[in-house]
């Protein structure tokens, strides 16, 4: 299937109000008489509003041992959704062992002590039950999806698969297998290189985040069995964990069954993070990394924000919509719809647990490499005056305020993005309060989150794509170009691998 | 205001399986025809402000002529590009909030073509303005310039989804095998960028005039709305369009593989060597569909199927493994897919996968697991109708393939009925050892770990 646009971007959320956009002009004409279909010309009025939309808001729970719950009731389908989040993820990776708590959720759903991964399986799939374990940079999620009939024996495997693991040798052995297969495949992936590249920039060589997604080859391997047991031991506390439950479920009912579950898991003291500091902003740089025999480059532009608790960080989120966020923002716009260049060339501005990232993002036809390139800086430069126009906010604001009925839309969709607010220390009211606070949004405030924080003049740039479509680079004057092919492609002398490859 | 209803009916059917209460969904809709043809439905869905307008034109690229591979996909495109009295669709749905995300988009596949949008329920009328402008009037003002940069634009979409995508160019050689040409599925829905850039004007306009008329669309609505009020507005807004023609269906006999033909396909993009094995298929709603989307499921579409059993745990040849049965309307084609762990090969991959098509051609699944793969299959339709525009699309396909819009329920009591010895049946008579593609997918010499850069 092949689509107009992929379908872009993350989780943006809006409600109505006034649409401000201008019926098409009726064209001039001598002619008095207009043609029958004149009433067409114009935009039709709106029906009458209805009730805004109002984003659900949690009840907030707790169990005795602390486990937090969070509890929404949705009987629309006969779905229940329980995503378990621990609040420690890739930031508790320590420095040389890259890739550890990728590894971990790898492993995690492959048994527990009472059940091999195959009888873990067969009893999942008997109930129609989907269930995944997801790392992030600052959290795992084990996200349980199950029918209302099914939930006590689905409820059954996601208690034992989050407190009882087996990391039986055997599964440990086949997953690194498999990781490292994955670790092979994203050095030919321009779009993975790309993403490893920018990581890097953003978080420094020395930060579990900056690191290659997954782990380096050599970090993969001298990876224990030991310290599987040993992360899932030290982070995986209730006092750590967050239960967020969306679906068809009586409340009172639910709570019993998560105690039954998860209340006798012992609470124990989670040693601070002592993560590096975040890496100073040196003199912008251009990274290039070869890809000779690609028809396109991967284009990427990163830096680091504000945290998602900053009182400027909805007018940052805002500014960015315009700026890439829809499909008739200036980025996409200028790129694909001017010049054909690109499928799209969009922007977004996301949060983490510590900071925010702000990026651009596009693959462009190889030929033109560079001179997109300078097209993106020249959006950005105009942009980053602060130069929105009335018109671009209130599409801005819009487009915001309507997505958040469909991104709010399933019981997976409304599970995760209550753990996502408590990550990022936002209310969990956040959604709810949002139409009123957009709407409070002043143009000024926009304008001035796009100059202090969308300047390009100190964006890295990542480009990926053949290196005999990136002479001129150096001309735009963006930097010094750095080639830095060798390393990410794995073709860089490395240090030998350990002489003991692993616990077997 | 209207009744908050839940729209979903569920129907407990007590005792249907086992362990499981199944549940049983369905969506509850209206239809009405216009004089000129166009099909209409309306499903009432209360829970958001919302609605989905949702339109599927009988179209894909199953419709095309040989040498306009990827065409009826660029036409999508400039189903975008401005009608005669809509000249910027894409502004006027960003300025009422529907231009984030998925919220307005259309598709192409081998067989049909989407356009659709999710509004305010207050901004029905403009979403029925756009749909039915383009419907009725998009060839005034379209123009050469428009039509060179969606071309440019649609090249780029095949160079981002296909050449620089891992396993991309496999997907290709896929349709040219199985459909060569003159078939117009050769070269897939995307299409060759010589093809694409060969698309005149003159085409465009034929195409339009043949494929985009009333009585070859149905138009979904699914949301928080009056129906009396929506179908006033769609007999306004689509009432006086003419009925154009009602074009045949394709009718393009399916090319049969007659023996085992073996491509090895370079991949620049790959790091890893790749097995795929791919039979003919069968067309929607076929007799055999549902025992061979089964089928899929037993051998390639989870943990405990065979493949993943053999190769990802007990050889550990595959970093992974899965099967997929396509229906297509001129026949679609079976596939299995395993992709090698580092340091094993096709060759390895190939034994395995043969030997266990040979077990379950010889002695079929057991009840057991044709049990689980009916649960999984009627779970994912149980959560199909959990999003309103999930449920405007399933309102247009059942009509389209089957006529009936309502063909949600059959079509998981379909799957209920499928038993073992039908699935044994599909094994033999779908994956036939002698007539087949078997494709090694390798790594680019150039893409090889030590290459010179």
């Amino acid at each position: 299937m092949s689509r107009r646009r992929l379908s872009a971007l993350g989780l943006f959320l809006l409600a109505l109000g006034c649409a401000s956009s201008k019926p098409a002009q009726p064209p001039a004409s001598a002619v008095p008489a207009p043609p029958p279909d004149a009433w067409r010309n114009t935009q039709p009025p709106s029906l009458a509003a209805v009730p805004p939309f109002r984003a659900p808001v949690p009840a907030q729970r707790s169990l005795p041992n602390r486990l937090g719950v969070l509890l929404r009731e949705n009987h629309a389908v006969p779905v229940v959704v329980v995503e378990l989040a621990i609040r420690t993820g890739v930031d508790g990776d320590p420095p040389d062992k890259a890739g550890l708590a990728d590894f971990v959720a790898a492993v995690l759903d492959e048994g527990t002590k009472s059940r091999t991964n195959q009888q873990l399986a067969e009893q999942l799939e008997n109930l129609a039950a989907n269930l995944s374990v997801s790392p992030g940079l600052d959290g795992f999620r084990l996200h349980l999806n199950c029918l209302t009939d099914t939930l006590e024996p689905a409820l059954d495997l996601l208690a034992d698969v989050a407190l009882n693991p087996a990391f039986r040798p055997a599964d440990v052995e086949r997953v690194r297998g498999i990781t490292l297969t994955g670790l092979q495949q994203r050095r030919g992936n321009p779009g993975a290189l790309a993403s490893d590249e920018v990581a890097r920039l953003l978080y420094g060589p020395k930060h579990p985040w900056g690191q290659p997604a997954g782990g380096t080859v050599e970090s993969v391997r001298s990876i224990r069995r030991q310290d599987l047991v040993r992360f899932h031991d030290t982070y995986f506390r209730p006092n750590n964990a967050l239960l967020s439950v969306s679906g068809d479920f009586e409340p009172e009912k639910m709570l019993a069954l998560l105690a039954e579950r998860f209340g006798a898991w012992r609470p124990k003291a989670v040693p601070p993070s002592r993560l590096p500091p975040f890496p100073k902003d040196g003199p912008r740089t251009v990274i290039s990394i070869d890809m000779s025999d690609g028809t396109q480059s991967q284009l990427a532009l990163a830096t680091r924000t504000i945290s998602a608790t900053h009182s400027e960080a909805l007018a940052l989120s805002t500014a960015n919509v315009a700026l890439g966020g829809l499909f008739t923002s200036r980025l996409n716009h200028q790129l694909r719809e001017v010049r054909g260049w690109t499928y799209g060339m969009f922007s977004s501005v996301g949060f983490n647990k510590r900071t925010g990232v702000f990026q651009v993002r596009g693959s462009v036809v190889a030929q033109h490499t560079v001179d997109s390139l300078k097209d993106v800086e020249a959006v950005l430069k105009d942009y980053a005056t602060g130069d929105i126009t009335e018109d671009e906010l209130q599409h801005a604001k819009e487009g915001i305020l309507q997505s958040l009925p469909q991104a709010l839309e399933t019981n997976d969709a409304v599970a995760s993005t209550f753990v996502t607010l408590t990550n990022l220390g936002r209310p969990l009211d956040w959604y709810a309060t949002l139409p009123a606070r957009l709407g409070a949004l002043g143009r000024d405030e926009v304008a001035r989150a796009s100059r202090a924080y969308l300047d390009p003049a100190k964006l890295p740039v990542v480009v990926v794509g053949p290196k005999k479509n990136q002479e001129g680079l150096a001309e735009l004057q963006l930097g010094p170009v750095i080639d830095r092919t060798a390393e990410a492609k794995g073709l860089a002398a490395r240090p030998a691998p350990p002489s003991v490859p692993s616990a077997r | 205001m209207p009744p908050r209803a839940v729209i979903v009916s569920l129907i407990l059917l007590l005792g249907a399986s086992r362990a499981v209460a199944a549940t049983e969904p369905s969506i509850s809709y209206q239809e009405f025809t216009l004089p000129n043809g166009l099909r209409v439905f309306l499903s009432e869905d209360h829970r958001a402000p919302q609605v989905t307008v949702n339109v599927w034109y009988h179209v894909g690229a199953a419709n095309q002529r040989p040498g306009r591979s990827g065409f009826a996909h660029l036409f999508e495109h400039m189903m975008f590009s401005g009608s005669q009295h809509v000249p910027d669709p894409d502004k006027v749905l960003a300025a009422i909030g529907a231009g984030l995300g998925g919220a307005a988009n259309g598709s192409t596949n081998f067989d049909r073509t989407n356009y659709f949008e999710t509004v305010p329920a207050s901004q029905l009328p403009t979403a029925l303005w756009i749909e039915s402008d383009r419907m009725g009037f998009l060839l005034p003002t379209l123009d050469e310039k428009k039509l060179a940069t969606q071309r440019d634009v649609v090249s780029n979409e095949r160079r981002q989804r296909y050449e620089n995508q891992p396993y991309g160019r496999a997907a290709l050689e896929l349709c040219d095998t199985l459909y060569p040409k003159p078939h117009p599925y050769y070269h897939c829905v995307i299409g060759s960028i010589e093809e694409i850039q060969a698309a005149s004007l003159s085409d465009i306009k034929a195409f339009f005039r043949e494929f985009y008329g009333p009585r070859n669309a149905t138009l979904a609505i699914v949301g928080d709305f009056d129906p009396k009020a929506a179908r006033e507005l769609v007999t306004k807004y689509f009432g006086d369009l003419p009925a154009g023609s009602e074009p045949k269906r394709p009718d393009v006999p399916q090319p049969r593989l007659d023996r085992v033909v073996e491509k090895t396909v370079p991949d620049p993009v790959a790091r890893i060597p790749q097995l795929q094995m791919v039979w003919n298929g069968v067309k929607p709603f076929a007799p055999e569909e549902a025992a061979g989307d089964i089928l899929s499921v037993v051998l390639g579409g989870s943990k405990t199927s065979r493949l993943y059993r053999r190769v990802v745990e007990e050889k550990q040849l595959a970093s992974g493994v899965y099967a997929t049965n396509s229906s297509l309307g001129l026949g679609g084609y079976f596939q299995i897919v395993a992709t090698a762990r580092e340091g094993h090969t096709v060759a390895e991959l190939r034994k395995e996968v043969e030997s266990v098509l040979d077990e379950l051609r010889k002695n079929g699944p057991t009840a057991a697991e044709v049990e689980r793969a009916k649960r999984m299959v009627v779970g994912g339709m149980v959560r199909s109708v959990e999003r309103a525009s999930g449920k405007a699309d399933q309102l247009n396909a059942y009509a389209f393939f089957t006529g009936d819009p309502g063909y949600l329920p059959k079509d998981v009591a379909r799957y209920r009925a499928v038993t073992p010895a039908q699935v044994h049946e599909a094994a033999r008579t779908l994956l036939p050892p002698d007539r087949l593609l078997v494709m090694d997918i390798e790594p680019a010499a150039s893409a090889a770990p030590g290459a010179r850069p």
